[in-house]
């Protein structure tokens, strides 16, 4: 009498460990009470996984959705948590979000887990910048990275927040335990920093001078670092300002830069194609090298950074691609931004749009890429 | 699905002989019998001769498991491409038979007979069959009875399940 609900607890775990998707983990525990059981006792090995879209909800407050690109289905999540605070992505499973009381948090939306970082005012500002408004606009990027990967479960223990702020685009690290903020003192030059990236207890910084500092988790002391000549894409980018095009980041132990290319019109608007590129850094030879496969690796870009992942079919993803939010500018004069997720073919430099486009108020509350992990 | 025949000229090879629950004799090459951890225990332990009774597994199911056990040990014992590719392809096989009956039964045989690949194919086909799915959808593929009751899938949507509809 064959009963899959009977089936022995080792052997429903032995079949769950072949489980990939955070979104199948959820569908077996919700089978049957054999099924939750084992679920809920036993251990995980989470796999990295392919972000889900959160976009904004206009006629919905504190609900966001949620664009699977594995179950090609989108969720409508309520989340309170962000009612009237200001919101930025860290390109992982965690938003930083700022209370119009200053206070600073860090929410995974999914979970809807909650945890308070110190508030803004131990950045130690100068008395102008934490007036209003410009109190709101200290925080310019976020970056969570965990000090293991993979990281063990339940554990928000090793990750740790690196935040770029305030006029000069410094660095400020939070760890769990910190009651406060710690600036990254840097030396020689008075860098202005653009992107972040976590690579073997070192963080990796990009500045707007193109350069790259590197430091100790955790010292924060500034490690000598040969500085390689960044590529000319990257420098034009950085000639225009376009510092949102460039993105850095860490990839099974490789740090690439990823530059987004697109025109603009004489009004600034962006017109025609997205490219985009990526370069590897060779540590030997201390130069950027393009990448021009990137084998079994997708990027997801949002205004924030990327995150990159292996094994992008097992999701129903594409490998060698980058997936990114178009924004149809023809409709911006009109007061609504029209957006777009499509998907860059790296092989033959073409986008395509994946049939998910959506309206959204404005352009501050773009879209994020977030990140599930299963608790 | 056949059983193949052995076409290497090795001396003398030892089998064994198994029956199923349902009384069918199976005549099977020592070290193919020897994947079965269970079996391998008892030629080890000298209580191999005669016939060795299967009352867990019905001869449908336990034919599966000797063709598969047949074909891994001859690749293993040749190292050779051929035999290699004998293995996977009735493998494949395996990977496609139906989740609600058959596939149970040979997980449980593979379990109960302790050979290690079998199970490992097996979980896999099965976690195969759960993936993309909604838990109404396999409890569909497998022939399992719901039974949750109200509240408890009413806590599963508030411990943050956000897919679970």
């Amino acid at each position: 009498m064959a009963d899959w609900s009977q089936l022995p607890y080792d052997l429903i775990h032995e079949v769950a460990s072949h489980l990939v998707a955070i979104e199948d983990f959820h569908a077996f525990s919700a089978v049957c009470c054999d099924w939750r059981s084992v679920y809920s006792t036993k251990e995980w090995h989470q796999r990295p996984q392919v972000p889900l879209l959160m976009i904004f909800v206009p006629e919905k407050n504190g609900f966001r959705n949620f664009i699977s690109l594995y179950r090609n289905k989108v969720y409508k999540l309520e989340i309170p948590a962000v009612r009237g605070r200001k919101t930025w992505g860290s390109c992982s499973g965690w938003i930083l979000t700022l209370g119009l009381d200053l206070t600073i948090q860090l929410l995974n939306p999914l979970t809807r887990v909650c945890l308070s970082l110190p508030p803004q005012s131990s950045l130690q500002l100068r008395p102008n910048d934490a007036r209003t408004p410009y109190c709101y606009r200290v925080i310019k990027r976020v970056f969570v990275f965990m000090k293991q990967q993979p990281p063990p479960r339940n554990d928000e223990g090793d990750s740790f927040v690196v935040i770029i702020y305030g006029p000069l685009y410094q660095l400020a690290v939070y760890r769990p335990g910190y009651t406060s903020w710690t600036i990254v003192k840097e030396t020689a030059t008075l860098n202005q920093f653009i992107g972040v990236a976590f690579r073997k207890d070192r963080i990796f910084a990009l500045c707007k001078a193109g350069s790259l500092s590197v430091f100790d988790i955790d010292s924060l002391a500034a490690i000598d670092f040969d500085d390689p000549t960044p590529p000319e894409n990257v420098k034009f980018a950085l000639r225009k300002g376009k510092f949102n095009h460039l993105m850095l980041v860490e990839s099974r132990g490789d740090i690439l830069i990823v530059c987004k290319q697109q025109d603009s019109n004489r009004c600034g608007f962006p017109v025609g194609p997205v490219h985009f590129f990526v370069y590897t850094l060779d540590f030997i030879n201390k130069q950027w090298v393009e990448v021009r496969d990137l084998g079994n690796r997708a990027i997801f870009v949002d205004k924030s950074g990327c995150v990159v992942v292996c094994g992008p079919e097992r999701f129903n993803c594409r490998s060698n691609s980058v997936y990114f939010v178009a924004d149809d500018m023809k409709r911006w004069l009109v007061g609504e931004v029209w957006i777009d997720l499509c998907v860059y073919n790296l092989a033959d430099r073409v986008s395509e749009a994946l049939g998910f486009s959506s309206e959204i108020p404005n352009d501050v509350l773009l879209p994020l890429w977030i990140v599930p992990t299963l608790e | 699905m056949s059983l193949s025949s052995s076409t290497d000229s090795e001396s003398e090879k030892k089998t064994i002989v198994l029956m199923s629950n349902d009384g069918v004799i199976f005549t099977v090459e020592e070290s193919a019998a020897a994947k079965s951890q269970t079996i391998n225990q008892m030629i080890e332990d000298g209580c191999s001769d005669g016939t060795i009774p299967i009352p867990n597994v019905d001869s449908k199911t336990l034919e599966m498991v000797i063709e598969h056990c047949t074909r891994h040990a001859k690749a293993e014992r040749m190292a050779e491409a051929e035999a290699k590719a004998a293995a996977e392809e009735y493998d494949a096989e395996l990977m496609k038979v139906d989740a609600k009956k058959t596939l149970f039964h040979l997980m449980m045989a593979a379990n109960y007979l302790n050979v290690h690949s079998l199970l490992q194919l097996t979980a896999l086909a099965a976690g195969n069959a759960i993936k993309g799915k909604t838990p109404d959808q396999i409890r569909d593929t497998f022939g399992i009875i719901n039974d949750l009751t109200p509240e408890e899938e009413d806590q599963i949507r508030k411990d943050n399940t956000w897919s679970y509809e």
